[in-house]
């Protein structure tokens, strides 16, 4: 029950972050996305299921507080944390750079997904040029927020045994 | 066996994951279920807070800009007097040839923005999409407001309603990749505009016509024609660029939008629907 709690308490805080003040935010008139760096720390950290439980849960908040495509972030981001989980396991523990290159990896990934899949429904798409400005801008500020992401997710982590 | 399962159980939460989201893009864009009843629940709840945390966050944005543009500021301020007097002498001359134009629209039952009723509300949200261009604002279906209406400043267009709530709306700007909108430019000339992403320029494509050739600073306006969802002879943008096609029978221009996108405190809604 306590670890249902800690997923819910991570998607909502990551959702209410990502709604309420990093949409306001703009570089190169992109805004951020969060959803993406966290799904894949949580991915690094609790491995793949977690990851993509978190992408899917947080992006599905984002996208019904707002007035994306239902779903869209969801998808994106359960297979950026589904992948960042199979692909380096435990290796983070032991590294600052890859979880830092991992969200940076996420932010780009997740975004050119958010706009292929859009465009298979017919969303209609910005430009090449905007999309890459786009996919650089959440990569780079992804790799940003990742390390204090990995402290925060991390030490919930390490209290567990304690809790239990 | 127990291992084998576990191994497997993260693939198939992904599936499901991924099942899940196809079936609700697939609601969401053929709009069944109730789907959009619940966004506007959500978007209702999560907007007060948004106006309070828009309000703390703005100053921080502002000071940030101010400190960084501060010789650029001065300049544009420079420019934005000398544009202001210029614009004094010509309305004395534009008031009587509006006056006409509003004659004429009545006469062709064309609507035209001056007689529409509007409301204004603030604005509590900001770009919401990654790459697309909206914003919330603190009035909804409540105070009238209904999706597809036309929202402005006193610059110029900034967009339409995309979600009516009961008391906030969220509005699709005129530069989010796939606006499209009817435009007129030099009174004769008819054409498209769309968007392509915040902060850049609208394209408008226009028919050529050697008799009326388009030049740099022309203002586009809405079209208003039958079947329009936009009211006529809302200002859109200035023209920067002129383009001739290779065979001389299209030009495409590139057009800055009147309206301050990015610094928009509040808007207007023109409480118009085009006729069913």
């Amino acid at each position: 029950v306590s670890d249902d709690r800690r997923l819910v308490a991570v998607v909502v805080v990551t959702a209410l972050v990502q709604v309420l003040v990093v949409d306001h935010a703009r570089i190169a008139g992109v805004s951020p996305n969060l959803v993406y760096a966290v799904a894949a720390v949580s991915g690094l950290l609790s491995g793949p299921e977690r990851g993509a439980l978190v992408g899917f849960l947080a992006g599905l908040l984002v996208d019904l507080s707002t007035t994306t495509p239902l779903a869209l972030t969801a998808l994106a981001g359960c297979l950026v944390g589904y992948a960042a989980g199979t692909m380096l396991g435990g290796v983070v523990r032991q590294s600052r750079i890859v979880p830092i290159a991992t969200a940076a990896v996420a932010g780009t990934t997740g975004t050119l997904l958010y706009v292929a899949f859009g465009a298979l429904i017919g969303r209609a798409g910005p430009t090449l040029r905007e999309v890459l400005v786009a996919a650089l801008v959440v990569g780079a500020s992804n790799a940003v927020v990742a390390p204090p992401l990995v402290g925060l997710l991390q030490a919930r982590d390490e209290r567990r045994p304690a809790l239990r | 066996v127990a291992a084998s399962r576990n191994a497997r159980r993260p693939r198939f939460t992904l599936a499901l994951l991924i099942l899940t989201s196809i079936t609700l893009l697939s609601l969401d864009t053929s709009n069944v279920g109730p789907i959009d009843s619940v966004r506007r629940a959500v978007v209702s709840v999560t907007s007060p807070v948004r106006g309070f945390v828009g309000d703390v966050v703005s100053p921080i944005g502002d000071a940030w800009t101010s400190a960084f543009r501060a010789g650029d500021l001065e300049q544009e301020n420079e420019e934005l007097r000398e544009e202001v007097e210029r614009l004094r002498g010509e309305l004395a001359s534009e008031d009587s040839a509006a006056a006409t134009l509003e004659q004429l629209m009545d006469e062709v039952d064309i609507p035209y923005v001056a007689n529409l009723e509007t409301i204004t509300g603030r604005v509590v949200g900001g770009p919401v999409a990654n790459t697309g261009a909206t914003l919330q604002i603190d009035k909804g279906a409540g105070s009238g407001v209904r999706e597809g209406m036309v929202a402005i400043t006193s610059g110029g267009l900034v967009g339409s309603v995309e979600l009516a709530a009961p008391r906030v709306s969220s509005i699709r700007l005129v530069t989010d990749p796939g606006f499209r909108v009817g435009v007129r430019v030099d009174e004769v000339l008819l054409g498209v505009a769309t968007g392509h992403g915040a902060g850049n320029l609208l394209e408008v494509e226009l028919s050529n016509d050697p008799n009326h050739p388009v030049e740099r600073g022309a203002i586009v306006t809405t079209s208003g024609l039958r079947r329009s969802r936009f009211p006529a002879g809302v200002p859109i943008g200035r023209v920067v660029e002129v383009r001739v096609s290779d065979d001389a029978l299209t030009q495409q221009l590139q057009v800055e939008p009147l309206a301050s996108l990015d610094a928009l405190g509040f808007v207007t809604i023109v409480l118009w629907e085009p006729p069913a």
